[in-house]
């Protein structure tokens, strides 16, 4: 009885997400085909902005990125002294203490880490969307060398934040600046490790594929207004193919044909 | 059911820090803290790994525990 009511449930459910969907893309429907011509001019203008906005965008996100990355190391390095790492706690409390100052060390790491990938991405994004905007000349060298330069720092960023973390986990290996670093890193860590980084590795992995799923859905309405060209949608799809087939793939390789005793 | 083990007092009996631990068994200071912790369940590999460094039975180092927060033994 049980059973039956969670499946109706669900079916309930599944059939309300039906029609709110069904709702939402006649309403878009509607909206696309009354105002589509509108955003012709709205996405020329947005066009014709947007090289010269991503200059500043760039440095804006190099500048705020690398401060907050180096306050959270030196916030780290603060709490990594403090925990004393070369000394062993004598009790229980003390060692508490010591795990308690490793676990915000490490947490403060990880958050740099977070911010300046993020700074890495975006800058790689800006400097795309200025190229758009073909400009030449002497502002091409400084736009190129201040990509350079925030890149450099994000990496300079990078290389203190891991060894940083090395000195909280002395048997870790790797350095940014060896192409072999993630597979490095991912041989020196242990079975827990390891299962954190597969974790997040699924969680990316959901997070990519619902965004490719709205992007999808975006780019063929936008494209229904807008002459937006083959290429977005054939990113997309390219994208979205390797993802699928390279988890597939994955999953195929561990499923390992079983071995009958003889 | 929730794992519960007995690596702290374990470790303490043999004078053991997490580090040395860690080194005996192949796994970092965190994962020994983490398991100790209970956050982590380790493999049977792993276990059976601590199990010798302790040299004791698996199930004296580790235990099953009920849902009254009680030791069960099976």
């Amino acid at each position: 009885m049980k059973q039956k009511n969670k499946t109706n449930h669900r079916l309930l459910r599944f059939v309300g997400i039906l029609l709110i969907s069904m709702l939402v893309g006649l309403i878009v429907g509607v909206a696309v085909g009354m105002g589509g011509e509108a955003l012709v001019p709205l996405l020329d203008t947005l066009a014709g902005w947007l090289p010269g906005a991503s200059i500043v965008l760039m440095v804006l996100t190099g500048v705020v990125c690398t401060v907050a990355a180096l306050a959270l190391l030196t916030a780290g390095k603060r709490q990594a002294a403090a925990a004393r790492l070369d000394e062993e706690p004598t009790d229980e409390d003390a060692q508490a203490a010591q795990e308690d100052r490793i676990w915000q060390a490490d947490h403060r790491y990880g958050l740099g880490m977070t911010v300046v990938s993020a700074e890495v991405v975006l800058s790689l994004t800006f400097f795309g969307l200025w190229a758009q905007g073909g400009a030449g000349g002497l502002v091409s060298l400084l736009v190129v060398a201040l990509f350079f330069a925030i890149n450099f720092s994000a990496l300079a960023l990078q290389g203190a934040l891991v060894r940083a973390t090395r000195v909280l986990y002395p048997e870790k290996q790797g350095s940014v600046l060896d192409p072999k670093f993630q597979k490095e890193w991912f041989d020196s860590c242990d079975e827990a490790e390891r299962q954190m980084i597969w974790q997040c590795g699924y969680t990316a992995m959901r997070a990519v594929s619902r965004a490719l799923l709205v992007l999808f859905v975006v780019l063929i309405i936008l494209g229904l207004v807008v002459p937006i060209g083959p290429v977005p949608m054939l990113v997309l799809g390219v994208l979205w193919l390797v993802q699928t087939l390279s988890y597939q793939r994955a999953a195929l390789k561990l499923g390992r044909k079983p071995k009958h005793a003889e | 059911m929730p794992l519960g083990n007995r690596l702290r007092e374990q470790r303490a009996r043999l004078g053991l820090n997490q580090q040395q631990l860690g080194q005996l068994v192949g796994a970092s200071r965190q994962t020994i803290s983490l398991i100790e912790r209970g956050d982590y369940h380790p493999s049977v590999l792993l276990a059976l790994r601590i199990a010798r460094v302790f040299d004791l039975p698996l199930e004296e180092i580790f235990f099953l525990e009920g849902e009254d927060g009680n030791e069960t033994k099976e």
